[in-house]
């Protein structure tokens, strides 16, 4: 029965875990048979024979082995002047055994586990437990279902005539892909993880797409005198909102006498639908739980920007410092274990402590390699073990930054030993301790030999008393 | 049913050991394991080694029994200038009436059927030794030529285990050779106090022998009859086989302390036992109980400690008591 209970409960949790429905009336009877079939088979393996039965018999109401001894006389048919009194006496006995006497009911903490698999069984049918299996399945269904929902909302064409159908003409592809994004998660052909990774590119797509759009802008304000980026940056910023759109048609309308070009009230309007997309977009990335990305970090124009379109923002990107490695000072000795660091281009002419601080930044980005060692340890040169000199600035060349000087650690050069001293040592140990135990010293006699050494002159006994004090007692 | 003449035949020996022991405590208080080991050595056909310390009443005992059992009693007093020949006899220069000179054979007191050799391990070994074949063949050889002993014939041989000055160990052999070893115990007060009023007393009891030797032998031939059931043979294999050290049934103070564990002549001890175990408790089989009973006595003398049991001082009987405790009466499957 406990075996039937332990193979429903396991086809029931197995049914609730996948969430298939395949456990029904029919699985528990086949079930049932099963634990019957394997628990027969188990008795017939285990089965000992009327013999081994009656010595448990004999065992066990303490009939000092007259019913087996009965028996077995009686198979072999032997004879003897005490067999038939043996077996008179051994039918004596029996019949004076009760009935439940023979194979008494006894209770085991075993049969408790009946009941208790009974109860699991029964609790996980009636509820639905809530946890990693089906009730997380189907809150992800929920919201699944209710981004799809808003996606297909959001992408419906309707909208886009009644509401603001001109600023909606910048994001045509984006909601025929959300559109097509709340299909399949309607349908169940895609998850969670493959819908937040197709609307994480979608949002990259919209950001890169925007980024173009205010660059087509400043190209075409470039000829406008007074006009400038100063009104366009916010509009390149991670987020954009409407208002940053009003505000900087606003800035930009006295320049066109108070009346903007097409064009340039277009690309506006493109710049704000997209900025909106890309706000629908992340919230529904935040409601099905992936992170949000990263807002510290502006969109660099430059980085985005197509080849000769460069004009205020392609300064600030000449800026940018090379990463760690990529460009090694003049002054690099790595033969003697260090590495010397420019830092900063020539135009940076940043204070000492600023400079520091600046290449500390770069000890972070990496390991730095010099001679045969390796050093991960992310410190100020300064604070590195073994640097006895602060940073010092290099008069000597005009442009160059200053230098540092970085110890680094490395591993000693391999040498010819191919194993640890305990490696080697451990079986000498032993060896000595087998031989000693070889001995077969007994443990009271070890005392006996270890005074025997010691009366004869050999050192101290036990006690720690001088054997020549010992045997002079003046 | 049985008829009435075929039961009374089965209890022959339960009822003759009750006869003996009322006999016997006329003289001898307490001690009733004792005396029925002792008669479970005569019945199986075996012999019985008896240590205690002195003034125990070995000697009583074994003189009472012979008496009480009417069998020809003999006593040799074991020294270390005993000779083989001052056991077993020898040949000795005779002359018949024509003058002629003879060999004729002087029985020693070999040539009895109740033997009490007392102190036997102040002898010799080569005196000891000349038991060897009376205990195991029931017959001597002298210059040559074999004398049989008369049956029944049950050597019971005396040692005080404090006076080691002097003596000679028993040969692992002839030790073998004994059926039971047994140890005799001090008696309780009340049995003290009992045992002052029947020797300090002027009336002294006389014992009247209740046993012929032709029932002696009547039981002997009974008690081989007793059925012993397979696995209780398979249990006392098991001890005799957990009592040696290198035997992957052995228990861990075998293991530790045992140098030989008993041999064969064990396993035909405990099982004999434990039939006339069986007999004297009035059923017709052997029990696992009845070979338990048994394990003490059949067993001690036939482990040899090795020399950490020695140093340590183990007892043989610890290992015996452990071997019971620790050998299943079933085989693990």
């Amino acid at each position: 029965m406990s075996l039937a209970l332990v193979l429903n409960l396991a086809a029931a949790g197995l049914a609730k875990i996948t969430g298939l429905a395949m456990y029904n009336w029919s699985v528990v009877a086949w079930l049932v048979l099963l634990a019957l079939s394997l628990a027969a088979l188990y008795a017939l393996r285990t089965f000992r024979g009327v013999l081994e039965e009656l010595r448990s018999v004999d065992e066990r109401l303490g009939l000092k082995d007259r019913l087996s001894t009965a028996y077995e006389c009686h198979l072999s048919g032997r004879e003897s002047v005490f067999v038939p009194l043996l077996c008179d006496d051994a039918a004596r006995r029996a019949s004076a055994v009760s009935e439940g006497s023979w194979f008494p009911f006894t209770f085991s903490r075993s049969d408790l586990f009946t009941p208790l698999l009974a109860a699991a069984l029964a609790i996980l049918l009636l509820m639905d437990i809530p946890g990693p299996g089906p009730g997380r399945r189907s809150a992800e269904r929920q919201l699944l279902s209710r981004v799809s929902q808003q996606m297909a909302a959001y992408a419906r064409p309707e909208r886009k005539e009644q509401a603001r159908p001109k600023e909606e003409e910048g994001t045509p592809d984006a909601q025929e892909k959300l559109k097509a994004l709340a299909e399949a998660v309607k349908n169940e052909k895609m998850d969670r993880k493959e819908l937040t990774r197709q609307l994480s590119d979608l949002l990259q797509a919209l950001k890169e797409k925007r980024l173009g759009q205010v660059q087509r802008l400043e190209a075409d304000l470039s000829p406008t005198p007074g006009a400038s980026m100063a009104q366009l940056r916010p509009l390149a910023e991670k987020e954009v909102r409407p208002e940053d759109v009003r505000q900087a048609q606003a800035q930009l309308e006295p320049y066109f006498d108070g009346e903007l070009p097409a064009s340039l009230a277009r690309s506006l309007a493109d710049i704000e639908a997209s900025g909106k997309a890309e706000a629908f977009i992340e919230q529904t990335l935040k409601d099905l739980g992936s992170e949000r990305p990263d807002r510290s970090k502006p969109l660099d124009l430059a980085e985005n920007a197509p080849a000769g379109g460069r004009s205020q923002g392609a300064g600030r990107a000449e800026d940018r410092r090379s990463g760690p490695g990529t460009a090694p000072g003049k002054g690099q000795t790595s033969a003697e274990g260090t590495k010397e660091k420019e830092g900063g281009a020539p135009g940076d002419e940043a204070p000492p402590d600023q400079a520091g601080s600046k290449a500390e930044k770069n000890e972070d980005e990496g390991p730095y390699v010099a001679g045969h060692g390796t050093s991960n340890e992310k410190m100020a040169p300064s604070e590195m073990k073994g640097t006895t000199r602060p940073p010092e600035p290099d008069a000597g060349l005009v442009g160059q930054g200053e230098r540092y000087s970085i110890h680094v650690r490395s591993l000693p050069a391999p040498g010819r030993a191919g194993a640890t001293e305990e490696e080697v040592l451990r079986p000498y140990r032993r060896a000595v301790e087998e031989a000693l135990r070889r001995e077969d010293i007994p443990p009271a006699y070890r005392a006996y030999i270890k005074n025997y050494f010691l009366s004869i002159g050999l050192g101290k006994d036990e006690t720690g008393k001088d054997d020549h004090a010992r045997r002079s007692p003046d | 049913m049985q008829d009435a003449a075929q039961i009374e035949k089965a209890h022959l020996v339960q009822t003759t050991f009750e006869r003996v022991l009322a006999e016997m405590k006329k003289v001898i208080v307490g001690q009733e394991d004792l005396l029925r080991h002792l008669f479970t050595c005569l019945l199986c056909g075996g012999h019985g080694l008896i240590e205690g310390v002195p003034g125990l009443g070995k000697t009583l005992i074994v003189r009472s029994l012979g008496r009480v059992l009417h069998l020809k009693y003999s006593r040799i007093q074991f020294t270390p200038d005993l000779m083989p020949a001052d056991i077993l006899g020898t040949n000795i220069v005779n002359q018949n009436e024509e003058g002629r000179r003879f060999f004729e054979f002087f029985p020693g007191p070999i040539f009895g059927q109740i033997i009490l050799a007392d102190e036997i391990n102040r002898a010799t070994p080569k005196t000891q030794s000349a038991l060897l074949e009376a205990m195991q063949e029931e017959k001597v050889t002298v210059f040559g030529k074999e004398y049989s002993l008369e049956p029944p014939f049950i050597v019971l041989a005396t040692q005080n285990p404090l006076e080691m000055e002097g003596t000679y160990p028993l040969p692992e052999a002839q030790v073998d050779r004994f059926f039971f070893k047994l140890k005799i115990t001090y008696p309780s007060a009340e049995e003290l106090g009992e045992i002052l009023d029947k020797t300090t007393e002027e009336a002294e009891p006389e014992l009247q022998p209740v046993v012929a030797a032709d029932t002696i032998l009547e039981m002997k031939r009974l008690v081989r009859q007793v059925p012993v059931a397979e696995h209780v043979k398979a249990y006392a294999i098991r001890l005799v086989l957990a009592s040696h050290p290198d035997d992957s049934l052995a228990v861990a103070r075998a293991r530790q302390y045992v140098r030989i564990g008993a041999s064969p002549r064990g396993v035909q001890s405990l099982i004999l036992g434990a039939k006339v175990a069986a007999l004297f408790d009035g059923r017709y089989n052997a029990s696992l109980e009845d070979v338990q009973a048994v394990a003490l006595p059949a067993l001690r003398h036939r482990l040899l400690l090795n020399l950490r049991g020695e140093a340590e001082g183990v007892d043989a009987d610890a290992v015996v008591n452990d071997l019971v405790r620790g050998v299943p009466t079933r085989p693990r499957a």
